[in-house]
């Protein structure tokens, strides 16, 4: 890897670490999602800062080109990130349909009660 | 005995009227809900003006949400029986004595009305029976119960398993999923013969056939219900 490719590596993801830190500030995320992008940001950073050890982890277990580790570990952080908001999703679904479900029978309570009132305002 | 009649409605204006017409000659003694599924027609005010007893959801949640939306009421307002019935008039009011009769009696939690144990009255089309047939059979592969119509939404059940449909009821093509989960809780399954009618007017949207997915998906979760922990 050359100093400039390195340079620029690590330029672009401390961008993405300032933008997530940012949108923390912000409170625009929660901090709960926020965490393995952070994590896993960080992870890169160490990466670029040190190829030396991308290199290392590479022939330690066998993966010929260190560049195929790269991709490797991203798809697989990529599959447990999207799978976890697959978890969150449902979870939100499920609260969603509770209260539109409790939303539209509190609202006939509440028609039933204005009703009851008026016929006793009527008596 | 209270008893409640649950009716998911998704554009159904134009048969409510006469539905709910129905119930009162035929079956007077039983309430009933309709279940307004965010529909886009004016159902809403239909049911407002025709002083309709109506719970309008706010978000289409699809038929499992609608009807769910109903044992939750019906849970809430110490009903002993709830019904449910399509909205498109499908289901005749007269066989409702018939259907809850096993559960007055004590000899089962949740009946289904089969239109198949007689074999009279509107059979559906051919694919749709083919489709119907092997999903009793995945049922019976998985609980050994006899379903002749697993997928029929003309269904009653006491209030032990209103409670079990408050906590859990699925979203979409609810129907055969429910009954492998109501045999996993024990609860006591019977089907009865009723004699079914095709839909007044309208276009069935609620149990509109997406045949590949209707098939994986109910097919699959009837498997998974099988294998889910038993809640107690």
């Amino acid at each position: 890897m050359s100093l400039f490719t390195q340079i620029f590596v690590i330029a672009v993801i401390l961008c993405f670490l300032c933008f997530v830190i940012a949108k923390l500030r912000k409170e625009q995320i929660e901090f709960r999602y926020a965490l393995i992008w952070l994590i896993s940001g960080i992870g890169i950073l160490i990466l670029s800062i040190f190829p030396g050890i991308l290199a290392w982890i590479a022939s330690a277990i066998g993966v010929g080109l260190p560049l195929n580790l790269v991709f490797f570990l991203g798809i697989i952080l990529n599959l447990t990130i999207s799978f976890a908001l697959t978890v969150t999703y449902s979870k939100l679904k499920n609260m969603i349909y509770r209260l539109t479900q409790m939303n539209a029978i509190m609202d006939e309570d509440i028609r039933n009660l204005q009703k009851k009132l008026e016929e006793k305002r009527n008596d | 005995m209270k008893k409640l009649l649950i009716i998911p409605a998704y554009n159904e204006a134009e048969n409510l009227i006469s539905l709910v017409r129905e119930i009162r000659e035929k079956a007077p003694l039983y309430d009933y809900v309709i279940i307004n599924d965010g529909s886009t027609d004016h159902t809403k005010s239909l049911c407002l003006e025709n002083n309709l007893r109506a719970l309008h959801l706010g978000n289409n949640l699809g038929i499992g949400g609608a009807v769910q939306t109903g044992y939750r009421y019906a849970i809430r307002n110490g009903y002993d029986i709830a019904i449910q019935i399509d909205g498109d008039g499908q289901h005749d009011p007269a066989y409702l004595d018939v259907l809850i009769q096993p559960i007055i009696d004590n000899k089962a939690d949740f009946t289904i009305g089969s239109r198949f144990i007689e074999g009279k009255g509107f059979q559906s089309s051919g694919l749709r029976r083919a489709g119907i047939r092997w999903l009793d059979a995945i049922l019976r592969n998985s609980t050994g119960l006899d379903i002749t119509d697993a997928t029929s939404g003309f269904r009653a059940c006491n209030r032990k398993v209103m409670e079990l449909f408050a906590t859990y009821y699925p979203k979409d093509y609810p129907e055969p999923e429910t009954i492998a989960d109501l045999y996993r809780h024990r609860y006591r399954i019977l089907e009865v013969p009723v004699k079914m009618r095709d839909r007044q007017s309208g276009v069935s949207s609620i149990r509109f056939f997406r045949p590949v997915y209707y098939m994986l998906k109910v097919t699959i979760s009837i498997m998974i219900s099988r294998i889910k922990r038993k809640k107690k």
